[in-house]
């Protein structure tokens, strides 16, 4: 398919041809760039992304000189099941590194940078700490890294605590009656439960294993972006795992962050959208910009950060 | 184009049409028959996705080939506009594509809104038969079901109401689009003459509908048990109405040759 010379070609990926995906490429007269574009299922919408927001991403970034590649996680969209019974936490690393051998093979690149909303930013972070190539990761309303209850219920409690607890607009809401409590008294009872059995604790060690990856991802010179929308509690899972306020990253460097104001999960209005689309292509552009030196000393020059 | 083969399953995503405009994923039976699968739009498609692959499975499975396939300016498909006039072109194109393929006799599945794509191509030499899955009789109606959704998702989130061009749970359409889906008045009955006609109603609203088609279609079947809304659910509750696929399926097999 081509338009306005983009080209989209329509592939089976993975060792067993399984993964359906879009392969976006640069227009021929535009430099095409070493590194490619994986853009990850969010959760279980196809590949489209929510909203259609995917295709205009991964078209906009392909007029950017990126050959970009959106694909469905095998039992999502349109890709079949696996039959080797991975479980979903190791599929969510395996199959974008399926793609990004495919893509190896298939498209000259060596070179990735993954992005994901939700489930997708996991897929992301996970597989940008096992695989060294990918050299950035944009992740989008990454939530719960670890899958521990305790740690869920630790986060809502955050969210309480450090959002409504000093905002006269949720006690507001808590007289008149507009807010859940069920979810409200499990958490903070939950909050309280944890400190008094050493759970707190617990919580703050998964923390700290996930800023111990992030901190192995942006040492060997990944660029990371962390984008979150305001509404989203993803605010406070990036805040407690990384232990540090997000709303003090800056919005470029090794690890950058972009707050997208009242936007929701999963971007639903339209103006967020287009929020996110100019957010991902400035970090891009700024980020990766086009290599007038070779892409080795453009790896020595980059910077790295620590926690 | 390769094909993918998952367990006992067949399907070759590819683009076709003028300039490879459409996306679309191709399911083969054994190649006599082929269905047309057209879905619904913006939210509704999102949500019906996975769905529209199942029942494509299992047509397959059944020796019946299937094509899904995304409209001009969604999904997959070139384009960032879509018009209720190209839709109706993209499913001739669709027909003609499974036709190429070696389909000799075509059902149309229409899926909500799709339904009035369906029955536009049903007079579409070749086209025998109609399912219609819980079809938009009126597109007024159907626009007043999203506004309310819309307002519903604005209330909870605390945003003002609706912007314009109008938007509705995360897609943007233009006023034109808007206007013109609000003018749909499905007229099933002249496109029914002699066809052969399923009739999926899971909120069993349609009777009147089927009644009044029975004395021109060739056959009517009227499938009215309960079955899930999928449309009104959110993607991630990853719904699929199996007891739907089912139906479908065995009444497209039943079908004669």
């Amino acid at each position: 398919m081509t338009s306005a010379k983009i080209i989209e070609k329509a592939v089976l990926l993975g060792p067993t041809g399984g993964l359906v995906g879009i392969i976006t490429e640069p227009p021929p007269d535009v430099v095409k760039r070493q590194e490619g574009i994986l853009l990850l299922d969010a959760g279980t919408i196809h590949r489209v992304g929510p909203g259609r927001l995917y295709v205009r991403l991964a078209r906009e970034l392909a007029a950017l000189g990126f050959t970009v590649t959106r694909f469905d996680y095998s039992g999502i969209g349109d890709s079949g099941q696996r039959s080797d019974h991975l479980p979903i936490l190791e599929v969510a690393v395996r199959e974008p590194q399926e793609v990004m051998d495919d893509l190896q093979q298939r498209c000259g690149l060596s070179h990735f940078i993954l992005m994901g909303i939700c489930s997708g930013a996991y897929s992301a972070f996970k597989t940008a700490g096992r695989d060294p190539r990918v050299v950035g990761a944009a992740l989008i309303n990454p939530q719960d890294f670890i899958g521990d209850p305790t740690w869920l219920h630790y986060v809502q409690a955050k969210r309480y605590f450090s959002n409504s607890l000093y905002r006269p607009g949720a006690w507001l809401n808590l007289i008149t009656g507009r807010v859940d409590y069920r979810t409200l008294f499990t958490a903070l009872s939950n909050r309280a439960w944890q400190f008094l059995r050493g759970r707190g604790h617990q919580a703050q060690q998964q923390a700290h294993g996930i800023a111990t990856e992030m901190n192995h991802i942006t040492s060997r010179a990944a660029r990371v972006l962390l984008l979150v929308s305001e509404r989203d509690k993803s605010i406070e899972f990036v805040d407690a795992m990384l232990n540090m306020t997000i709303r003090n990253l800056p919005a470029t460097g090794p690890l950058a962050s972009v707050l997208i104001p009242d936007a929701d999960h999963l971007f639903t209005r339209r103006v967020d959208q287009l929020a996110v689309q100019q957010a991902i292509s400035t970090w891009i552009t700024t980020s990766f910009p086009p290599p007038l030196v070779t892409s080795d000393e453009v790896e020595d020059e980059r910077e790295t950060v620590t926690f | 184009m390769s094909v993918a083969v998952t367990g006992q399953d067949v399907m070759e995503p590819c683009y076709f049409a003028a300039e490879q405009r459409l996306f679309g994923c191709w399911h083969p039976g054994r190649g006599r028959r082929a269905v047309v699968i057209c879905m619904s739009l913006g939210h509704e498609y999102q949500r019906l996705h996975r769905a529209g692959r199942q029942l494509a499975v299992q047509l397959s499975r059944a020796g019946i080939d299937a094509l899904r396939f995304d409209y001009s300016g969604s999904g997959d498909s070139v384009g960032d506009e879509f018009t209720l006039v190209q839709a109706q072109q993209d499913v001739c194109d669709a027909i003609m594509f499974a036709k190429n393929k070696g389909a000799s006799v075509i059902t149309v599945i229409g899926v909500r809104l799709g339904a009035a794509f369906a029955v536009s191509a049903a007079q579409t030499p070749g086209v025998d038969s109609l399912i219609l899955w819980e079809p938009v009789l009126d597109g007024g109606a159907c626009l007043e079901e999203w506004m309310s959704l819309q307002r519903e998702y604005e209330k909870m989130m605390g945003y003002s109401s609706m912007t314009s061009p109008p938007e509705c749970l995360g897609f943007t359409y233009t006023p034109e689009l808007w206007k013109s889906i609000g003018a749909i008045q499905l007229d099933v009955l002249s496109a029914c003459v002699k066809k052969q006609i399923q009739i999926i109603d899971g909120e069993n609203k349609l009777s009147a509908l089927v009644h009044s088609l029975r004395p021109q279609a060739a056959s009517v079947q009227h499938v009215n048990e309960l079955m899930p809304a999928i449309w009104r659910r959110e993607s991630t509750d990853a719904l699929v109405p199996f007891q739907t696929i089912r139906a479908i399926t065995n009444w497209v097999v039943g079908l004669p040759a």
